[in-house]
């Protein structure tokens, strides 16, 4: 089977390789597999207090469909809103990157990895708040 | 499909006897592939996980010999075509069948599973681990390359030990895998759909986690072959 040239252009030059603390507050980490190839991959966002995602980031172990669609969504999301990017479907990954049926699934990874990372994002800032509001009572 | 087009499926092209074989039972001529045949039904076995390894590669010697192109050299067009496409099921089958992770894998796909490991979500624990074995072969390709002995070294005791554990799970899960489809196979034909669907779901979240493990394992002996 042969990759696309854009699959090959990500795959040879991925975008936005690498990690952010994870623990940080305005971090959102999606960790994410796909059971039937066993690839993993972790999408990082960093979002501002405005909800604008100003940096993305990723690590993928898997094949270059897997690698390749990670990569995009990574540059698909900066400058976006949190809710923007919850927009970003699998299947706009699939018509961008010309993927076969087969690999379909690497940008399901994809598309789940973006959403899991915002509800990461979310979950932290919602204990921020609750903590803050224990502070003010106390 | 009605009753009537399902038997006209199964009658003999040539002499229309009502046939569910390889070869038509009345006049010997090789049949058409029917559409509804699965990788069990060709080799005229219940949908079961444990079988005889023996008597699947016996059959398959003798379906090869039966099925092989030399013989319908003279035949006709439709006849020679019925014995290749026999043939590459024959070969599809046997190489599914025989390797019990396959034949788990086509088995549940049988039940209408789509996709492994679909109905149960990985354990984020289990994600994590896969994650961080991945970044520490990552590190132990990247001394590889620089040419950072002593880190190369540690590195790799760390990666070999890795493999070592990996190797036992993977053996607990097959395991368990085994005693599951032990179960499975033995359920009584009146068994509930939940039942069924329970040890299904069960057989699935193990096959997908062999498949993280078999994958980072695949990769660790890559390194090492070179």
């Amino acid at each position: 089977m042969a990759y696309s040239d854009k699959v090959i252009d990500h795959y040879n030059n991925p975008r936005n390789v690498g990690s952010f603390d994870k623990s940080a507050t305005d971090i959102g980490t999606g960790l994410v597999g796909a059971p039937e190839c066993g690839d993993v991959m972790k999408l990082q966002l960093k979002i501002n207090k405005e909800g604008v995602i100003e940096d993305a980031k990723f690590k993928t172990f898997g094949c270059g469909s897997a690698i390749a669609s990670s990569s995009l969504a990574t540059e698909w999301v900066k400058g976006k809103t949190v809710d923007e990017a919850l927009q970003i479907k699998n299947t706009d990954i699939v018509r961008e990157l010309n993927l076969p049926p087969i690999k379909i699934h690497c940008s399901v990874l994809a598309e789940d990895a973006i959403k899991s990372a915002v509800a990461d994002y979310r979950k932290k800032q919602e204990s921020l708040v609750k903590e803050e509001v224990l502070q003010t009572i106390s | 499909m009605s009753q009537e087009a399902r038997l006209l499926e199964k009658q003999c092209w040539n002499c229309t006897t009502l046939t569910d074989e390889h070869f038509c039972t009345s006049c010997e001529r090789i049949q058409l592939l029917d559409l509804s045949t699965n990788y069990f039904s060709f080799f005229k076995l219940p949908i079961k996980f444990h079988l005889n390894l023996k008597e699947l590669e016996n059959k398959f010697y003798e379906l090869s010999r039966k099925f092989h192109p030399d013989f319908f050299s003279q035949a006709s067009e439709q006849e020679r075509r019925y014995s290749t496409e026999r043939t590459s099921m024959l070969n599809d089958a046997y190489r599914t069948l025989k390797e019990p992770l396959k034949r788990a894998n086509y088995l549940l796909r049988l039940q209408g599973f789509k996709a492994i490991g679909q109905e149960t979500k990985t354990p984020p624990d289990l994600l994590a681990e896969i994650f961080e074995l991945n970044e520490q072969l990552e590190e132990l390709r990247y001394a590889k390359k620089s040419k950072d002995n002593t880190l190369f070294n540690t590195l790799k005791t760390q990666v070999l030990d890795t493999e070592k554990m990996l190797k036992e799970r993977a053996n607990e899960l097959i395991y368990n895998l085994n005693s599951i489809f032990s179960l499975w196979d033995n359920l009584p034909n009146n068994s509930s759909l939940e039942e069924k669907k329970k040890l299904l779901n069960n057989i699935s979240d193990i096959l997908s986690k062999i498949k993280y493990i078999n994958n980072l394992l695949e990769n660790i002996e890559e390194e090492f072959d070179e």
